[in-house]
């Protein structure tokens, strides 16, 4: 079936996208990490003029296949304002121990990354649940949505409630040194085994989905 | 003796089974026809008992583009009524074109020395004896032929003439095998792992009481074979007697047949080399307890459809899948996991009758671990042509809180929904179709029924990547590429052809030909079965 993920940070500002010396520093991040990057389209290595080309022409089209400890594309989307990591959850995350020693690894560059791009926010698409758009994360509104994965910047935890944050029953809840705070609501590389989702979002006041009995 | 007579003798080893195929063809081909015939009477009730409520019936009586005419090409499985007099006529030709080639060598060769020579390559008389089997032995001849010939300086473009007369052959022969029974394609070999959980001891008193009760499952010796393994598989697994023993009541309150348990019970205890391990006895309780009160997804439901496919290599990883898919609490409609695994659940249950395999798996591109390859595999014959199917549920929208409606994805988030469904389409051709012969490659996305359409641009993409059938269902439908990205592949094919030729009279291409030929006359053996002198390293 092959499922993928679709994890967006959403950057402070627009501006971001073209400071090129930036994303210089980004992908040396990820090569020192043992990650081979090449443009999507061209399978070319040098992915600095491409970005610089794309950027300039505004063209939002602009992908980069990472290839090493884990295999994703990072999608550059300046027009939306964010930036997305998808993998391919069922091949990267197996149902094993590998599995969930390769999803604990991505969680773990996703914090790094984090760090490095300093977004708003971090979270993870998904079609059935509201995915708040940067107007509504500027605006702080739309907040109450729960995603399988989250990193909120501390202006959103400060909205949101730093302590309610961090004392939500969720498998993961991390506090960063800046004040950002991660959040996993369940074990969930890729197939859940425990649902919290619901529990978590009673917590924390956020939307509960509907109890379904189809 | 003069050198045209004499060639037209040695060639006459090539010639004369060329000729006696038209009688054979003639024979093979009011069989054929036949068959064909009787393919078609059965094709209606074939769809009506083969596929899922009917639907497809439905889309066959009610559209033109239903999946019968269009996606398995029974308009091309109609033309192979008429193969077997084409090869004929494609013999007769080649015959014509040898016999020019032979007269216009003649003129050029002074002298019947050298012919001498190559006859003693040949045992004429001994691959005259052949005869059983008309493809294999006219191809198996025509590489000697080339052998003997390309040996000969002198004989060099009547050689190739040959070559060429023998590569036109050689693409009809091949399309005959395949259209007459087109292969499966072969099962990847995924990196095998070891189940952790068969080590685990067993308490002999649980497992005795677990068999003493749940005995009268078992109505054969082989039947209380699958019964202990599954108690001993579930007790080694984690599960306490008392959460087998709930277990067990809810599925005998299901209603199935107590064949019907005994086969979920052997899913359960899977032995796959992929994930031995999964699904765990906290996965698999999970996964019981989410059906009790749905209406839809129920234990009944998945018991019952189960020992519909269970026999389908591959059919217990789809179990295992939708297993660790649906948990307590899990909204299935609403959660791309368990949404995915039910869809393909329901393709496979459409089409059972027609699938090879299930869930195939294959190593990575290091090696170093196993990968997701196609969902199904579709049998050999000319309705599946062993195609490779990947099913897709995706949604071509998304929810918006502020109108509490879905909506359609952006165009970047369409964009990147391709990107990733082009991942998969070039493994399935690296996986798939390295070898020789193309498989047809299938995406069908779920239409939720009926309501979703794949967007044209999806649609291009796909093609344009080689895909070979972009498909939605239920009911099953085919999208056709747009005019322009028509266009573009046909011109991209007919760019391929010249390049063929170009280079055909290269002796790599030859070697090409040649071992496509050997493999065809020796069933891909290295020595062929044949009568004749064998095998001639090529100068």
């Amino acid at each position: 079936m092959g499922d993928y993920i679709w994890l967006r940070f959403f950057l402070q500002t627009l501006e971001e996208f073209s400071n090129i010396e930036r994303w210089q520093s980004f992908f040396a991040i990820l090569q020192e990490k043992g990650y081979h990057l090449h443009s999507y389209d061209t399978g070319s290595d040098a992915i600095i003029p491409e970005l610089q080309t794309a950027m300039q022409e505004q063209n939002n089209d602009f992908s980069i296949d990472a290839d090493g400890p884990l295999e994703f594309r990072i999608d550059f989307h300046p027009e939306e304002g964010y930036l997305q990591f998808s993998i391919e959850a069922e091949n990267q995350f197996p149902n094993d121990e590998q599995g969930f020693a390769a999803y604990q690894s991505w969680l773990e560059l996703l914090k790094e990354m984090y760090s490095f791009l300093q977004p708003l926010i971090v979270y993870q698409f998904n079609e059935s649940r509201y995915n708040i758009e940067r107007e509504d994360i500027l605006a702080r509104t739309y907040l109450n949505w729960l995603y399988d994965i989250a990193i909120y910047s501390p202006p959103l935890v400060e909205t949101i409630g730093r302590e309610r944050l961090l004392s939500a029953p969720a498998w993961r809840v991390e506090a960063f040194d800046d004040g950002a705070v991660l959040l996993v609501p369940e074990e969930h590389y890729y197939l859940p085994i425990v649902h919290n989702y619901t529990v978590v979002a009673t917590h924390l006041g956020f939307h509960v989905p509907e109890p379904s009995d189809e | 003796m003069s050198v045209f007579d004499k060639l037209v003798q040695w060639f006459s080893i090539i010639l004369e089974p060329m000729q006696e195929f038209g009688s054979h063809a003639q024979n093979m081909n009011s069989i054929h026809s036949n068959a064909m015939q009787q393919f078609h009477n059965n094709i209606n009730p074939l769809q009506e008992n083969t596929i899922l409520n009917g639907d497809l019936a439905k889309a066959i009586n009610n559209s033109a583009n239903d999946f019968i005419a269009l996606d398995l090409q029974l308009s091309l499985a109609a033309d192979e009524l008429d193969k077997l007099a084409s090869i004929s006529a494609d013999f007769q030709t080649a015959i014509n074109r040898i016999m020019t080639a032979i007269d216009s060598a003649a003129a050029k060769i002074e002298g019947d020395s050298i012919l001498t020579e190559i006859t003693t390559d040949v045992d004429a008389a001994a691959v005259i004896e052949g005869g059983a089997n008309p493809i294999a032995d006219v191809a198996g001849i025509i590489l000697t032929i080339i052998d003997g010939a390309l040996v000969i300086d002198t004989l060099k473009d009547l050689g190739e003439n040959v070559y060429e007369t023998v590569k036109d052959l050689k693409q009809d022969l091949t399309d005959l095998a395949y259209a007459i029974d087109p292969p499966t394609p072969p099962e990847p070999k995924p990196i095998a792992k070891t189940p952790s959980w068969q080590n685990n001891p067993v308490s002999q008193q649980d497992l005795q009481t677990l068999q003493q009760t749940y005995g009268n499952l078992a109505h054969t010796p082989e039947q209380q074979q699958e019964l202990d393994n599954a108690l001993k598989g579930l007790l080694q697994k984690g599960l306490t007697p008392q959460q087998i023993n709930s277990i067990m009541t809810k599925l005998q309150a299901t209603g199935c047949s107590d064949e019907q348990i005994l086969t979920f019970l052997g899913g359960l205890v899977r032995e796959d080399p992929l994930y031995p391990n999964s699904p765990s006895a906290s996965q698999i309780i999970g996964f019981i307890n989410s059906t009790s009160g749905r209406k839809k997804y129920t234990l009944q439901k998945y018991v019952q459809q189960y020992s519909e496919f269970a026999q389908i290599p591959g059919a217990n990883r789809l179990l295992e899948r939708l297993i660790v898919s649906i948990q307590p609490g899990t909204n299935v409609e609403k959660d791309a996991g368990s949404k995915g695994y039910n869809y393909e659940w329901n393709w496979v249950l459409g089409h059972k009758d027609q699938i090879a395999r299930i869930e195939d798996a294959a190593p990575n591109a290091s090696g170093t671990k196993n990968e997701q390859a196609a969902d199904i595999v579709m049998k050999s014959g000319p309705f599946t042509q062993g195609a490779v199917v990947d099913v897709k549920n995706f949604s071509w929208s998304k929810f918006d809180t502020k109108t509490d409606t879905y909506r359609p994805l952006t165009s970047s988030e369409l964009r990147d929904n391709l990107k990733d469904t082009l991942k998969q389409v070039k493994r399935d051709i690296t996986v798939y179709n390295s070898g020789g012969h193309k498989y047809p490659i299938v995406y069908c996305f779920d239409s939720h029924g009926g309501k979703d359409a794949v967007p044209q641009t999806v649609v291009d993409a796909l093609y344009k990547q080689g895909v070979t059938y972009v498909m939605s269902s239920p009911p099953d439908k085919v999208y056709q590429p747009s005019p322009d990205v028509l266009k573009q592949m046909q011109e991209q094919q007919a760019q391929q052809q010249p390049a063929i030729n170009n280079t055909s009279a290269t002796k790599e291409s030859i070697e090409n030909i040649v071992g496509t030929l050997r493999k065809i006359a020796t069933g891909g053996g290295e020595t062929p079965q044949l009568p004749g002198p064998g095998p001639i390293a090529l100068p």
